[in-house]
């Protein structure tokens, strides 16, 4: 379960301070594929950084699985990330140094376990994922969609409860796009998890099987999405928008 | 402003932190040019200025070949000259002094003056006081004030047998120490200089100043015949040109030190701004795409290199030239003439920051050239080409090996010494600098996992994170590497000219020292209990044809050291390499035969039978060589004596020969060292001192102690040069600074995705940390072959010039303090940066990818 509740976020530079969310409320109950939707600057990311604990709001609470992140430090909040959620961003989510079946273990590596079992757990993700064959290819040796189902297999390498994506297909080709889309969704269905994907993109949206519109830092409504296509969900999230 | 230099500045002034450290590291090797020329060049005015305290406005000099007191009738005939406007006499002797106020007792050298002429032709710059007006009055030098505790109107003893004589102090004089050795120097009027010595009418030297329109050589040769035998007329200009050789020689070791100060920074300003330009590929690509040609970008690299090294140059060059101002103020006893501008060294600083600067950006602005739009905009990491790494291995090996082959297979000794400065040395620096990138691979294979495991880094992190970008962390390695290096040489070397050259000199038992010594001084010694037998030895420079030394650059002088052979056999040991004792002090006792020091052999392969030709005053005279030996020192307690006068000559080796050759050939009789053979039962200190106190005596001391001071000066001397050597190393770390910022910023995203996925602050740090660590291992390995390999160039070297026979031996605590200095260097010029890195959140780290 994700639930955010009154969430506060503003960003200071040396000239200006940027409020980028206002008030979020959110509560995800339970496993599945969801949305968030809103045009660029509308605070999506910075939404999806609190959720993958990677940053704290000023106001509010972020409430991940159960746990409250408020009251972590900042150690506890990275231990959280790595057992509890997995991040797959746009683009650059591999380290460039690494093979395929290297940046899968690394979260692993990095928490210590032993790297017969990672190989292991990690050759049996890329499988699953059709990127078995790439496994002692560096990234510059993949294809983008290669790229991004690598990064997947890293983020469910210690089965997290929560997958969070942010705008994974930005840098794909459509029918690339397309097949994450389908892919993240039998993950949510297959693995009993919650994933949650950040998108500006109707087609991608309509994928989810609920929608959350976010406008100028605050939740404005959702969207569910059931039965209706990209011109569908593009259609109600005018809507939402025009009576936001 | 062309769209070149605008995107150029641009570029610099965006990325300020990495462009201040390209800045510093340029500014820093100024400043090092700058400050070490100027402070040669203020030691250079203090000699120069106490050579013109002893010169004066002099143009012609007589004086004896031996330098011992000659009649001062002499003065009256070089006035009769029409040539000359002013003849000035000085005498010169022992006058040990006492102060009871403070109990303090100094032998001090005595200069007695013509009050009326003195001070016409060297006015003397004083400290406090005044000058001498009348007899019983004495002037000091600071180093003799202070031994004394001396102030003004202290009235000091002259410890001497006879008729106390008393002075009061009056003045301290102005006067600078040369070669960092002060002799004690006082000043009174010539009659009392005659009075305290009881020996009247007579001088030490006669300068001469000509009217105008004169010709001092001219003059010389047409009076040279009118000088009694023993005595000399010679232009004041010969005795400065010795100087100037020095001042050559030390220049053009400064244009090589300035060369390779700044090929390095080359390097490192290569190296940041080929990374500045490999994370702004997408920038270069679009400038392309919409427009910007190949040579605008070339030409904003270079722009970029020329700005760094100006500004380098603006900051560095008065850091160092005040640097150096502070320093001689300091030192205003050593350096009494004042601080110096060494213009040369300017110009060297500034013209190698700004050429430092385009050198370094000239690799990025063929890189920039090559861009091509659409590869750029591919967002792939590129790995190296092994092509490349091989082509960096061979052509390092290569370089190493130019410098090698020049040392051992050439044979003449110019096309050696002048075929290792302008091929040899860069050939190496510039191999070793190649070298460095597949070393980096070879460190990263062998020890990267121990690092990353000690480190506790996941898998092979660190090791692939080097490997990406080996160029970069191999010449910030070698960059670091050259400081260590020139440690090692300078240490090697030291270390064995004290311990092959020096520790093997044999000594004698004691020695006195004087200017006006005769057989009557060697019979008062003779009487002190405990000693055995008396030498009286004459020392005189001349310089042998071609022997040592580059024709054209430096041309050094050998010393004659002359001595009764048969007593000089009885007391001294003398290591036989060639010849035997017997034949050899029969044919010295015969005369025109010489025993020549080992180094004559090692230069001109010069043996047993072979002829020797001596030149002196434009004469040649002809010896043969009876024997070859390993040398007793005589030489070197000369110069550690006398080392003014030793300064200006550059003497280097001796030939041994009878006093009857140089008295009959040279007209040389004086008596400039007595060596002493104490009886092993008595007490060395106690003969010492009660031969300080014979009249004529300057100083005496014993071998062992003798031996002691100059191997602590030249200690002190290795501690000196160790200190640029660490300069070096703080030049370069701005250039790992510089990587190592360069590096993060690059691989920002690439750190917030490793903190996404679940590593803490510390491990991030880590990895960064691995990389300095890294480079520090690589310029310890480098750093260490490179100055062996130095070492054993610089001791060919050392061979073909001055027959020194040295054997390598690596200092290995000289080593491992470098390689705890280097490392240390490194990682606290890494550590700001990695410091900064863990305390940023992931967000931020992630946000550098927007926009």
């Amino acid at each position: 379960m994700i639930k955010c509740t009154d969430v506060h976020k503003t960003y200071r530079t040396d000239t200006r301070s940027v409020e980028a969310l206002r008030g979020v409320d959110l509560c995800v109950e339970g496993p599945g594929f969801y949305g968030i939707m809103g045009a660029s600057g509308s605070g999506k990311s910075t939404l999806l950084h609190l959720l993958g604990a990677l940053d704290k709001p000023d106001r509010g609470e972020v409430v991940i699985d159960g746990k409250s992140l408020s009251g972590l430090s900042e150690r506890e909040l990275t231990v959280f990330r790595q057992r509890h959620i997995g991040i797959v961003f746009q683009q650059f989510n591999l380290i460039p140094t690494l093979t395929a079946l290297e940046n899968v273990t690394l979260p692993g590596l990095l928490a210590g376990e032993s790297e017969g079992m990672l190989r292991a757990r990690a050759e049996e993700l890329l499988d699953r994922l059709g990127v078995l064959k790439r496994a002692s290819h560096r990234p510059d040796a993949l294809s983008g969609g290669e790229q991004q189902r690598v990064a997947i297999a890293r983020a469910l390498l210690f089965e997290p409860p929560v997958l969070l994506a942010d705008e994974p297909t930005g840098n794909l080709d459509s029918a690339s796009s397309e097949r994450l889309w389908t892919l993240l969704g039998e993950l949510a269905a297959s693995h009993e998890m919650t994933v949650l994907m950040v998108t500006h993109e109707p087609a991608a949206a309509a994928h989810c099987q609920k929608v959350f519109v976010l406008r100028d830092g605050r939740v404005t409504g959702h969207i569910a999405t059931e039965g209706l296509d990209a011109a569908g969900v593009a259609s109600q999230y005018q809507e939402l928008i025009r009576a936001a | 402003m062309r769209p070149a230099w605008r995107l150029s500045i641009r570029n610099l002034s965006e990325r300020r932190s990495r462009t201040a450290l390209l800045v510093a590291t340029v500014a820093l090797s100024a400043a090092l040019i700058a400050a070490v020329t100027c402070a040669m060049a203020s030691a250079h005015k203090a000699i120069r200025r106490r050579i013109d305290a002893t010169v004066g406005a002099a143009d012609l000099r007589i004086a004896h070949v031996g330098k011992r007191p000659f009649d001062q009738q002499i003065l009256h005939v070089a006035e009769s000259w029409p040539e000359v406007a002013l003849a000035v006499g000085r005498g010169q002797d022992a006058i040990p002094l006492r102060n009871p106020r403070t109990g303090q007792e100094v032998p001090t050298i005595g200069y007695g003056l013509m009050l009326d002429r003195e001070f016409k032709l060297r006015p003397h710059s004083l400290r406090e006081g005044r000058t001498i007006e009348r007899e019983g009055e004495i002037a000091l030098d600071p180093h003799s004030a202070s031994q004394l505790e001396a102030q003004i109107g202290d009235r000091l003893e002259v410890v001497r047998f006879g008729t106390p004589v008393t002075l009061e102090v009056v003045g301290i004089v102005d006067q600078a120490a040369v070669g960092g050795i002060a002799r004690a120097e006082s000043f009174v009027t010539l009659e009392q200089l005659a009075e305290i010595q009881d020996v009247r009418g007579k001088l030490r030297e006669v300068d001469i100043v000509l009217k105008p329109g004169a010709d001092p050589q001219a003059v010389a040769e047409a009076h040279a015949a009118e000088m009694p035998r023993g005595l000399v007329l010679s232009p004041t200009a010969k005795i400065t040109s010795g100087l100037d050789k020095n001042l050559q020689g030390s220049q053009i070791g400064m244009v090589i030190a300035a060369t390779l100060s700044f090929l390095a920074a080359a390097f490192i300003i290569m190296t940041g701004l080929t990374t500045d330009m490999t994370e702004r590929q997408r920038e270069l690509a679009i400038l392309r795409c919409i427009g910007g040609t190949r040579a605008q970008l070339a030409e904003a690299q270079v722009v970029a290199g020329g700005v760094v090294g100006i500004l380098g140059a603006m900051v560095g060059v008065p850091l160092g030239v005040g640097g150096a101002w502070v320093l001689v103020s300091l030192l205003r006893d050593q350096l009494p003439a004042g601080f110096a501008v060494s213009w040369l060294g300017v110009a060297l600083a500034v013209g190698g920051a700004v050429l430092s600067g385009i050198i370094g950006a000239s690799w990025p602005a063929v890189r920039a050239m090559r861009t091509s739009p659409l590869e750029a905009m591919r967002v792939r990491a590129r790995h190296p080409r092994p092509r490349g790494i091989v082509l960096c291995l061979v052509f390092g090996l290569l370089g190493a090996a130019i410098h090698i082959a020049i040392i051992s297979l050439l044979r003449d000794r110019t096309l050696v010494f002048w075929g290792d400065i302008v091929v040899g040395v860069p050939s190496m620096f510039a191999g070793y600098f190649l070298l460095a990138v597949p070393a980096t691979l070879a460190v990263v294979a062998l020890v990267g996992p121990l690092i990353g495991r000690a480190l506790r880094l996941p898998g092979n992190l660190l090791g692939r994170t080097v490997l990406a970008t080996p160029y970069r962390h191999g010449f910030t390695a070698a960059a670091m590497m050259v400081g260590l290096a020139l440690l090692i040489a300078i240490w090697t070397n030291g270390r064995s000219v004290l311990r092959d050259w020096l520790q093997s000199l044999t000594f004698p038992d004691a020695f006195v020292y004087g200017r006006s010594m005769s057989e009557q001084t060697q019979e008062r010694i003779e009487q002190i209990p405990g000693v055995r037998g008396t030498v009286a030895i004459t020392l005189q420079s001349l310089a042998p044809e071609n022997v040592f030394g580059i024709p054209g650059l430096s041309r050094y002088q050998t010393t004659f050291i002359a001595f009764e052979p048969e007593p000089f056999f009885r007391m001294t040991t003398l290591k036989w390499e060639e010849g035997d004792p017997k034949t050899a002090l029969e044919k010295l006792q015969r005369g025109g035969a010489v025993l020549v020091a080992k180094e004559f052999k090692l230069t001109r392969g010069m043996g047993v039978g072979d002829t020797i030709d001596l030149e002196y005053q434009g004469q040649n005279y002809q010896f043969e060589i009876v024997g070859v030996v390993n040398s007793p020192g005589l030489d070197i307690v000369n110069k550690f004596f006398d080392i003014g006068e030793e300064y200006l000559q550059q003497a280097v080796s001796a030939v041994f020969g009878s006093r009857r050759d140089l008295i009959e050939k040279f007209g040389n009789d004086a008596v400039n060292l007595i060596q002493i053979d104490i009886d092993p039962a008595a007490d060395d200190e106690a003969v010492v001192k009660a031969a300080r106190r014979i009249p004529g005596v300057i100083t005496a001391g014993s071998g062992r102690e003798i031996k002691g001071e100059i191997t602590t000066f030249l200690g002190a001397t290795l501690l000196i040069f160790s200190v640029v050597a660490v300069g070096a190393m703080l030049v370069a770390c701005f250039g790992v600074a510089n990587l190592i910022v360069a590096g993060i910023q690059q691989r920002q995203f690439e750190f917030g995705v490793l903190r996404a996925i679940g590593a803490q602050r510390e491990t991030v740090a880590r990895l960064v940390l691995g990389e300095a660590i890294i480079i520090a291992i690589v310029a310890c390995l480098l750093g260490t072959i490179m100055g062996v390999q130095g070492s054993w160039a610089g001791q060919r070297q050392y061979q073909n010039l001055l027959g020194l026979d040295l054997t390598l031996k690596l200092p290995w605590g000289a080593i491992a303090a470098g390689w705890v200095i280097l490392a240390a260097i490194t990682l606290a010029a890494a550590w700001p940066a990695i410091w900064r890195l863990a305390q940023r959140e992931p967000r931020e780290l992630l946000g550098a990818m927007k926009g």
